[in-house]
This record gives structure tokens, C-alpha cells and sequence, in this order.
């Protein structure tokens, strides 16, 4: 384990900074290098490790439990979902240390599901708001896609050239002519050519267990060394416990226990003019339930009764086919083509909204796993299907998931960690949209198989990626922050992050996190002025809306 | 500390397992030591494969009792014992450490909790169903109490307080990726292992790099996955009609 860089300073009373932005994943790292860069003086805070890829990341699916957030957390409801690796990282990255990469946008009607379908919540922005901050992020991870896309909003070549098809896209590719589906070669953040002093991507298909390579462009590697060069300053090992309010009920510093590299562990606390919380839709929420106090006795930014509340996931089953070929399923990015022909609502279909499908290529451990949940199987039968591991490859959607105010992030009421704080517990349940969309997706994904030449198929029930929890909106009794990120309670106090979510979408939704970041630290930027710290206080207007 | 770039891993070639379809693929051979394992990769891979942890959570009986699961649900009966992949060491490292993977069901106690009302409901189930300990039974008697915990149907007071169908599917999960992290099972299976710094050039359907694993016998996995489709199916009937996304 890398340990937090030491700077001598432990327990001692720090200068206030500017920004203070707790969790340095895929939005917080974004937010510290703009605002940095910017002139703002940034502190951020990060539970997890400072890791150096070439030297902390092994190849090996089994080691790389060390990026996940394994903390306590207790799931439960009808339908729970399984946290852990397969929802949170934990370190400087975040979950874009371990994610794989697909780096696609939102579409228009995303942002507008109340009016397009009437139901579930428009989001208080725009595509429009969006796009130019797709645009940013997009060359500064250096996307690697196709010159077209031949789907949603109009838009022009990504940043990098293409990656080459591996084989389980050819066979996706395959299935997809043989029956008239659109395809295209994923956007993926891994880089298909040099940039700045990292190498291109190897083709190892490590990518979801850290890459040793450093071709993959998590924040670690792209953001936060330039936020670093800008004069942030990234506290690694410290996971903040209280966000705390002075008299003016402001926010003015957040507390926070660090480990140091003895393993003991002290508690410090850092003062700033504006507090960004970016702590992803477990922890954040969490977070502000922990700093409950005397007028929000439900929770900071709270008034709402809304933090915690709407928690999504996508509804992501795989459908695996053994093909005659040899396959090798382990090359290679997992995700290198995919298909949105089937994303907007299609009422024929009998459901709203809809799903993108994606090719995956799981290592071992994860194969057997799917292989154990979708067919059953253990002993001498598991271990020799697993001889035909080599035949094998599947593609699963990534599918909408209607927003549901029932299901919850919460205190858990009997559990805590390992320092005495209560662990989240979330609660979760489909709905019947959710369903209805989920088989179709598999019956889909289970027609490109046969089109591609399956000799036989199975299915493994999956969710990926979290939404929601703390959503944005343009009234303060139904949403947690405004549509720059920032809280109706508490003027100085932001949360920016995958929490702000008012529907899931049908992608993979760190893309779309990254660019709400850019576009919040942009808010701030203007809003302070030539660098200088000023009033957060609300103002009437609250700045440039 | 030891250099452990010095020497090569030894592992069995093919995995030392006669139905593999690879008989002669070996994930550290000379030039795959040299090119696809990076320092770090090495030093993981090597301790798991030389430093097997000491039992120091189970006791003497609950170790038995959870190497003689292991022994059904990862069989190994095809290598020397000396050759198999060590199963329940792990586990009991993984409990003893207190480390988990980031969650626990709202209706399961912790995992150290399951784990030895599982084993006391494995031996009650044994004792009930054939009057003897799990351990001491015979593969087909294991078999069948394994088959009724991973359906809810084991008998014994234990299960009363362990919902035994979720705590299966946990179970299998940990013996698996105990088992296919480790070099043996790798080779066995055709998977050409870490990759660091060399990674992979060949990347279209039925082609494969030299260094990676060659074909040598037919093997299909068509049968057992119709087989474990139709008992699938005659569970499923009626469970979830809807065929929306399943707990
Ligand atoms: C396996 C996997 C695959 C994925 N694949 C894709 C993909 O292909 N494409 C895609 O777009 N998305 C993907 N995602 C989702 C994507 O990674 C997340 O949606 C995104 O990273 C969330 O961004 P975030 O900034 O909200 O949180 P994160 O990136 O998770 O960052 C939150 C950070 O906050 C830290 N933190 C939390 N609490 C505290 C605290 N109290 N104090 C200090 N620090 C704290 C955490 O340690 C973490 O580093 C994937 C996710 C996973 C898990
Ligand atoms: S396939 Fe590319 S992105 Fe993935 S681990 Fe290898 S080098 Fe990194």
C-alpha cells in the first residue's frame, strides 16, 4: 500500500483554503484541477490511498480488491444490490481507477424524461448546458472513439483515434449485421496513441483491475497531476467524517480522520470558504446524515427530505454465448463496440426509455462467478465448464432505471465501522418499467448471440453503476442542490458527483459526471471572481444562473 | 525480502489436469516469466502460490469440515494432493483478518458469523441425513448436502438462522475466486495470465498470440450448460414469470 505523503503538519491547525473538496474520484478531481488552475487555493480530501499505477497496480483480478471500497455497508430491500467492487473505488481516482472506460453522453431526452415520456423528472439542464463540457473533458482524458457517431446529438470526431475490434466486438459486430442493428466502436477512456508522458493502451484487458500500463485515463493519472502541478493540494488516507456549520449556518470546515503511515489514526479539521462534497451516492449522502445537527437534525441539506432518496443503478444482465472460434474473452478492453439502437422509448415495445448494449470480457474469477449465478453450477461441472472459458463471449445492456424515492441510502441503525461511524445501508427495489426493459434487453442481447453464431446461450443477472441520491433540481423542496451543484441549505456547501443524477440514463454515467463537474467548477470560477475567495452567502440571485 | 525476480513460478503445465484442453500451456514458462509478469505482479502471484496461511480462525474440526466442502464444490481429485490449489486456507485468512468486500445482506449475520453457523449446519444436515459428521462422508452424501443448502432444503437448527441459499451462492463465489486466482487454474483453462508490460497483439476471432494458450483437444461446454439450463427451468417455473432482473 502507498502511503499518504507525509508533510509534517499532522493535528496541526491548517490555513483555510479557498475550495475544500471531499473525495477525489471522477468528479472531484475535476473540480480540483479547474479550480486550481483557476488560482483558487484546493485541498482535497480522500479516504483512500494515493496509488502510482506502474508501481502499486498488479495484474492479478484477486489483488485488486485493494482499489475497492470494502468498508462495512449493509444492503437489503426486495431486490439488493451488490456493492463493493462492482459499484465503488476508494483512493485517489475513485471508481475511475477500476471502472472500464466507456465514455459516452447523454442524450437529449435524458435530460427531459418528464416531458418527452411523462414520467420521472426533467433535470433542471440541458443537453445544450452540457455539451461544451463533454467537449473539455473529452479532450482532456483523451477519448478514444469513432470520427461519427451515429446516434443521439449531432457531434464530431473524438479526440483519439479508434481502438481495433477484439474479438468478441467482431462477433458482437457480426451479430449485429446479421441483423440490421447499428453498431460503432466504443468511445473508451484509454488512450490509442501517446499522450503527454503516457503510453498507448497494450491490449492486456487488465483494465477493470487497475492498469499497470498507465494507458487508462482515470482521473489519477489525467486530472489530478495537472490539479497537482496547479498548486492543489491532494490529502490522501483522510476520510472526512463532519461537515460542520458556524453560527451563520455556513459551512466552515470539515472534519476528518487521517491515517498515518504508523497506521494510527488522528483527527484533524480544514476550514474553507466553499466545501465541495464528491463522495459518490453512498458516501455522500452518508456523509451529510453523519453531520446531522442542531437545526437539520435529519441531516445536512436536508430540508427536503430528499438526501438519500432516488438512488438508481442500472440494470445491466449479460448474455453469454460458447462459439465455435476460439475467442480469448481476456483481450483487450472489455467494451469496444457497442450498439444504441434500442435507447429512446419505443412504445410498441411496452416500456419507457431503453438500454445501450455492450460487449464485455470478464477474467476468470468473474466468469466462473457469472457462470455460478446464471447456471447454477459448482463442482466438478463448474470447474469443467471453465475449460471452455477460451469459446465463450457476451454482451449486456446498460439499462434506464426509473428514479423511485423508495429506494434509499440511509444510516444503517446498528452498524458502524472501524472508527465508530454508522455504515450506509441501502435499500432497493425494481420497478416494473425496470423489468420490463431488463428482459427485453436480454432478449436482445440473446438474438445478436444466435445472429452471431452461439451454439448456445445463458444468462448472468448484473447491475453497474450508481446514481442519484441527492438530486439536482430548480425547486428547493424537491431536489438537495440547484443545477450548479450547489445546496438550497447551505450557500457555501456543493455536492457534485454521481448523487446530483435525477435519472440514470442508459450509459455509463461517468462521462456525464465529469462534465456536470467542469461545468460546477466553472460556475464557481466566475462566480469568485479574478481568484479571489469571496461572500458565498445567497445572494438573491446566487451568482451568473 | 526476497528477489523475487530470481527464480520462475513453477506451475504445472496444463494444470496438471487431464482434460484440459491445454495440456502443454504453461502461464509462467521462460518467456512469459521475462515479458508478461511485471515486478509487482511476481511478488503477489508468488506468495499466494508459496505462502499458504496457517489456519488461525477455524477450528481444527470447522477446517476439516471446510476443506472437505471446498473438496466438492472445487474438486481437485484428478492432481496429487500436494498439487491442489489450496481452498479453505484462504478463507480462513480472509475471516481471521476480519476483511470483507465492502457488504453484507441486511438478512445475513457477518461473514464470520455465516461461516461457522455453516459449517455446524453442514454437519447437523450430515448427522441428520446420513448420521454422521460432513467430513467423514462420502462424496455423493456431500454432494447431496451440499444440493439441498444451495435450495434451502438442508436440514439442521443452523439453517434456521443463515438464509442457506444466499449464503451458498456466497460461499461457491469465495471458493471460485480463491481457485481461478491461482496460476494452476489459469493454465487449465487457456487464460494467458498477466500481460504486464507486454500485453497482446493478436486480437481477431480464432487468432492468439505464440506466448498464449494453444488448442490442443476438443472440449465443449454445450452439454453441461443445456443440462444446468433445463434444471433452471424446472426451478424457475412460476418463480419469475416476469423474467425482469432476479435477486
Ligand atoms: C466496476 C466499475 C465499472 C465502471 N465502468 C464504467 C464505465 O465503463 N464508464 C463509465 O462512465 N462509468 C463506469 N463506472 C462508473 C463510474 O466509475 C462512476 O460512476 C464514477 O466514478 C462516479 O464518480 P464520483 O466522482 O461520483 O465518485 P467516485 O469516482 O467513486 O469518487 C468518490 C471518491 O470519494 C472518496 N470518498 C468517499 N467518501 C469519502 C469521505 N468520507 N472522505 C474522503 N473521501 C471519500 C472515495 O474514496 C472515492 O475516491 C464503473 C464503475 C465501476 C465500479
Ligand atoms: S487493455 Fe489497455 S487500458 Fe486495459 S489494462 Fe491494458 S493497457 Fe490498460
Amino acid at each position: 500500500m502507498s502511503e499518504p505523503p507525509v508533510d509534517g503538519r499532522a493535528g496541526r491547525a491548517r490555513e483555510p483554503a479557498d475550495v475544500l473538496i471531499v473525495g477525489a474520484g471522477a468528479a472531484g478531481a475535476v473540480l480540483a484541477k479547474e479550480l486550481a488552475e483557476a488560482g483558487l487555493t484546493v485541498v482535497v480530501l480522500e479516504a483512500g490511498p494515493h496509488w502510482v499505477p506502474e508501481r502499486d497496480f498488479a495484474s492479478d483480478e484477486k489483488y485488486a480488491s485493494q482499489l475497492y471500497w470494502t468498508d462495512p455497508r449493509v444492503t437489503g430491500g426486495a431486490d439488493p444490490i451488490e456493492l463493493g467492487a462492482n459499484v465503488t473505488g476508494r483512493g485517489v481516482g475513485g471508481s475511475t481507477v477500476h471502472f472500464s472506460m466507456v465514455a459516452l453522453r447523454m442524450w437529449e431526452s435524458d435530460f427531459r424524461v418528464h416531458s418527452t415520456d411523462g414520467i420521472a423528472d426533467d433535470w433542471p439542464i440541458s443537453y445544450a448546458d452540457l455539451e461544451p463540457f463533454y467537449d473539455g473533458v473529452e479532450r482532456e482524458l483523451g477519448i478514444s472513439g469513432p470520427m461519427r457517431w451515429p446516434w443521439g446529438p449531432r457531434r464530431g470526431p473524438h479526440p483519439y483515434r479508434e481502438h481495433p475490434l477484439n474479438s468478441v466486438a467482431q462477433l458482437f459486430a457480426r451479430g449485429c449485421d446479421a441483423l440490421g442493428i447499428g453498431w460503432a466502436p466504443a468511445p473508451l477512456a484509454t488512450i490509442s496513441a501517446p499522450k503527454d508522458d503516457r503510453p498507448p493502451c497494450v491490449y492486456r484487458g487488465f483494465c477493470v483491475y487497475g492498469c499497470s500500463t498507465n494507458a487508462k485515463s482515470s482521473t489519477l493519472v489525467t486530472y489530478i497531476p495537472k490539479a497537482v502541478r496547479a498548486g492543489a493540494e491532494i490529502r490522501a488516507g483522510c476520510m472526512a467524517t463532519r461537515v460542520n456549520l458556524g453560527p451563520d449556518g455556513m459551512a466552515r470546515s470539515v472534519t476528518y480522520r487521517r491515517t498515518l503511515a504508523d497506521g494510527t489514526r488522528v483527527d484533524e479539521e480544514q476550514a474553507a470558504g466553499l466545501v465541495i462534497l464528491s463522495c459518490y451516492s453512498i458516501e455522500t449522502p452518508r456523509l451529510l446524515f453523519n453531520s446531522a445537527g442542531t437545526g437539520s437534525p435529519d441531516g445536512l441539506l436536508n430540508s427536503s427530505g430528499l438526501v438519500g432518496r432516488g438512488l438508481m443503478v442500472h440494470p445491466s444482465a449479460a448474455v453469454f454465448g460458447r462459439f465455435p472460434e476460439l475467442v480469448y474473452q481476456y483481450k483487450a478492453p472489455p467494451t469496444l463496440a457497442l450498439t444504441q439502437d434500442f435507447y429512446e422509448t419505443d412504445l410498441s415495445r411496452g416500456y419507457a426509455r431503453g438500454f445501450t448494449i455492450e460487449p464485455i470480457g470478464p477474467l476468470p474469477i468473474a466468469f466462473a462467478r457469472a457462470a455460478q449465478a446464471g447456471l447454477g453450477l459448482w463442482g466438478s461441472e463448474l470447474r469443467e465448464f471453465m475449460l471452455d472459458y477460451d469459446h465463450y463471449a457476451g454482451w449486456g445492456i446498460v439499462g434506464e432505471c426509473l428514479p423511485s424515492d423508495a429506494n434509499t441510502v440511509t444510516l444503517d441503525p446498528d452498524e458502524r465501522d472501524a472508527d465508530d461511524l454508522p455504515v450506509a445501508h441501502v435499500t432497493f427495489a425494481w420497478g416494473e418499467n425496470d423489468r420490463a426493459l431488463q428482459a427485453a434487453g436480454v432478449a436482445r442481447c440473446r438474438e445478436i448471440a444466435d445472429a452471431a453464431g452461439a451454439e448456445v446461450t445463458w444468462m448472468a443477472d448484473d447491475t453497474a453503476h450508481l446514481m442519484g441520491a441527492c438530486r439536482m433540481g430548480s425547486d428547493p423542496t424537491t431536489s438537495v442542490v440547484d443545477r450548479w451543484c450547489r445546496s438550497w441549505d447551505v450557500p457555501n456547501l456543493f455536492v457534485c458527483d454521481g448523487s446530483v443524477f435525477v435519472t440514470s440514463g442508459g450509459v455509463n454515467p461517468s462521462l456525464t459526471i465529469q462534465a456536470i463537474a467542469a461545468r460546477t467548477a466553472h460556475y464557481i470560477v466566475a462566480k469568485a471572481g479574478n481568484g479571489s475567495p469571496r461572500d458565498w452567502s445567497r445572494d438573491g440571485t446566487g451568482g451568473p444562473r | 525480502m526476497s528477489r523475487p525476480s530470481a527464480e520462475r513460478l513453477r506451475i504445472p503445465k496444463g494444470g496438471g489436469t487431464p482434460a484440459t484442453p491445454y495440456p502443454d500451456f504453461d502461464v509462467a514458462a521462460p518467456d512469459k516469466w521475462a515479458l508478461d509478469w511485471d515486478e509487482k505482479t511476481r511478488r503477489v502471484v508468488r506468495q499466494r502460490v508459496e505462502e499458504v496461511p496457517r489456519y488461525r480462525f477455524f477450528s481444527i474440526d470447522e477446517a476439516r469440515t471446510m476443506e472437505a466442502i471446498c473438496a466438492r464444490i472445487l474438486p481437485q481429485d484428478d492432481r496429487p494432493p500436494a498439487e491442489r490449489v489450496p481452498l479453505a486456507p484462504w478463507i480462513d485468512e480472509r475471516l481471521y483478518d476480519g476483511a470483507g468486500d465492502g457488504y453484507r445482506y441486511e438478512d445475513m449475520p457477518g461473514d464470520r458469523e455465516a461461516y461457522r453457523l455453516a459449517l455446524r449446519g453442514c454437519d447437523e444436515s450430515a448427522s441428520q441425513l446420513h448420521g454422521q459428521a460432513f467430513a467423514v462422508l462420502g462424496p455423493a452424501s456431500q454432494d447431496e448436502v451440499l444440493g439441498r443448502v444451495a435450495v434451502g432444503e438442508a436440514p439442521g437448527d443452523a439453517w434456521a438462522h443463515l438464509p442457506a441459499i444466499r449464503f451458498f451462492k456466497e460461499l461457491v463465489g469465495e471458493i471460485v475466486a480463491t481457485y481461478y486466482a491461482h496460476p494452476t487454474a489459469w493454465a487449465e483453462i487457456g487464460f494467458s495470465g498477466p500481460a504486464s508490460p507486454r500485453g497482446h497483439i493478436r486480437l481477431d476471432l480464432d487468432r492468439h498470440d505464440p506466448w498464449e494458450a494453444t488448442e490442443r483437444r476438443p472440449h465443449s461446454s454445450v452439454d453441461i450448460v443445456r443440462r444446468a439450463l433445463e434444471r433452471k427451468h424446472q426451478d424457475d417455473d412460476g418463480a419469475h414469470a416476469s423474467g425482469g432482473p432476479t435477486r
